[in-house]
C-alpha cells in the first residue's frame, strides 16, 4: 500500500498545479464547476491528511472523513458533464428538453446494476454506492460525448476536450475497478492501488489539457443553400481527383 | 455477470473516446507538404474532408458510404506504400496493427451503416502513423 500512499501525495501536488495554472491562465471563471470540483478534491484531501495525522489511518474518523465527502463526487462530475454539454450546445432552453430523455436512458441502462447492489446483503455501503454511480456516470459520459461531437461546427479546444477525456478515463476505469472489487470480489490491495492510480491518470490529463488557454471555437456556419446543388457529378469529380 | 456488463459499457466509452480523439487529429500546412512529398493520398483526403461541399455530401448516407469505401482504399494503399518503402519503425508497428484492424472493421461496418466520422477516423489513424515515423 506504500505505492498507493505515494500516488495520493502526487495527486495532491497535481491538484495544486491544476488550480495554480487555471489561476495563472485566468480561466477559473470559464469552467467554474470543474475548478470547484478540483478545489473540493484538494480541500478534502488536505482535510483527510490532517485526520490521518491526528487519528491514524485505521481510525473510524478517517473512514468517515474519507467516504462522506466522496459521496458528492459523482454528483459534481455529472454537473461538470452537464456544464460542458450546455457550453457546447449553447445555453438555449432546448438543452433542458434533453434532460428527461437522457435521465430515463441512464436509469434504464444502470437498472440491472442497481438491482444487484440493492439485493446484495454484504459489503461496504460507500463502495456499493460508487459501484452503482460510476456506471451511471459512464453512460452519462457516452451521451454527452455523442451530443457534443455530433456538432461539426464546433471545435472544442484543448481545455474542454481534456476535461471530457479526463472524466471519461476516470469514470470508465474506476467503474471497472469498483465493479471488479464489489461484484467479482478481487483482492483489496489491487483495488486500493488502482483507485489513486486511475485518479492520477485523469489528473495528468487535466493538467496537460489545462496547462494553457485553448478555448472552444465555433466554426463559421457555411451556407447550406450555397452547396445545395451537390449531386453525383461532384462525387465523381472528387473520386477522379484521387485517381492517379 | 454484472461485472462483465459494467466492463462492457466502460470499454465502449473508452473505445468511443479513442475514436473521437483520432477523428479530431489536426494537421497543418508543413505537415501537409511533407505528406505530399511522400505522395500519400492522405494529404488530398484531409483537404477534401475540410471542404464545405464534401461536408454536405457526407450528410447523405449513400454518398457517405461510397466516399468511404472509395477513399479508404486509397488510405490502405498509402499504408502499403509505407510498408513497401520499409519506412516503418518499431514505434509505428502498433499504429499499423490498429490501422489494419480498424480498416477491415470499418469497411465491414460501412456496408450496414457508415458514420460521418469514419473516414476522418481512418485518416486520423494514418496521420498518427505518419507522425510516429517523423
Amino acid at each position: 500500500m506504500t505505492q498507493a500512499y505515494a500516488i495520493w501525495a502526487i495527486n495532491i501536488v497535481l491538484l495544486f498545479l491544476i488550480l495554480f495554472r487555471g489561476f495563472r491562465n485566468g480561466i477559473l471563471h470559464l469552467y467554474p464547476i470543474f475548478y470547484g470540483y478540483i478545489s473540493f478534491c484538494l480541500t478534502t484531501s488536505l482535510g483527510n491528511l490532517l485526520v490521518v495525522l491526528f487519528f491514524g489511518i485505521t481510525s473510524p474518523q478517517y473512514y468517515y472523513s474519507f467516504h462522506l465527502p466522496n459521496t458528492l463526487i459523482p454528483l459534481l462530475q455529472l454537473w461538470i458533464l452537464w456544464d460542458l454539454y450546455r457550453q457546447s450546445v449553447g445555453y438555449a432552453n432546448s438543452s433542458w428538453k434533453d434532460l428527461p430523455r437522457w435521465a430515463s436512458l441512464v436509469a434504464v441502462t444502470t437498472a440491472p446494476i442497481a438491482w444487484q447492489v440493492f439485493s446484495m446483503k454484504r459489503g461496504d455501503p460507500f463502495l456499493n454506492y460508487h459501484a452503482l454511480t460510476l456506471p451511471l456516470q459512464v453512460v452519462a459520459c457516452l451521451l454527452v460525448y455523442r451530443k457534443v461531437y455530433s456538432n461539426n461546427q464546433l471545435d472544442l479546444g484543448r481545455n474542454a476536450k481534456g476535461i471530457l477525456v479526463g472524466i471519461a478515463v476516470m469514470v470508465a476505469l474506476q467503474s471497472i475497478n469498483f465493479g471488479r472489487y464489489v461484484f467479482a470480489v478481487s483482492p483489496f490491495q489491487i483495488f486500493g492501488f488502482f483507485v489513486p492510480f486511475i485518479y492520477l491518470m485523469a489528473l495528468i490529463i487535466f493538467a496537460y489539457a489545462l496547462w494553457d488557454y485553448v478555448p472552444t471555437r465555433r466554426l463559421k456556419p457555411f451556407a447550406e443553400d450555397q452547396f445545395a446543388k451537390v449531386n453525383d457529378q461532384l462525387e465523381q469529380v472528387l473520386r477522379s481527383l484521387l485517381l492517379r | 455477470m454484472i461485472y462483465y456488463y459494467i466492463a462492457a459499457i466502460s470499454l465502449a466509452l473508452m473505445l468511443y473516446v479513442f475514436y473521437l480523439q483520432v477523428c479530431s487529429l489536426r494537421w497543418d500546412e508543413p505537415e501537409r507538404k511533407s505528406l505530399e512529398q511522400v505522395e500519400l493520398s492522405l494529404a488530398h483526403i484531409l483537404r477534401l474532408l475540410e471542404a464545405p461541399d464534401v461536408r454536405l455530401l457526407m450528410q447523405h448516407t449513400k454518398s457517405r458510404q461510397n466516399l468511404f469505401l472509395e477513399f479508404s482504399d486509397f488510405l490502405m494503399g498509402d499504408v502499403k506504400t509505407l510498408l513497401r518503402l520499409r519506412a516503418l519503425r518499431m514505434s509505428s508497428i502498433a499504429f499499423v496493427g490498429v490501422f489494419f484492424a480498424s480498416y477491415y472493421l470499418m469497411r465491414l461496418k460501412a456496408k450496414f451503416f457508415c458514420s460521418r466520422n469514419d473516414l476522418r477516423f481512418l485518416s486520423g489513424l494514418e496521420l498518427a502513423l505518419f507522425r510516429s515515423l517523423q
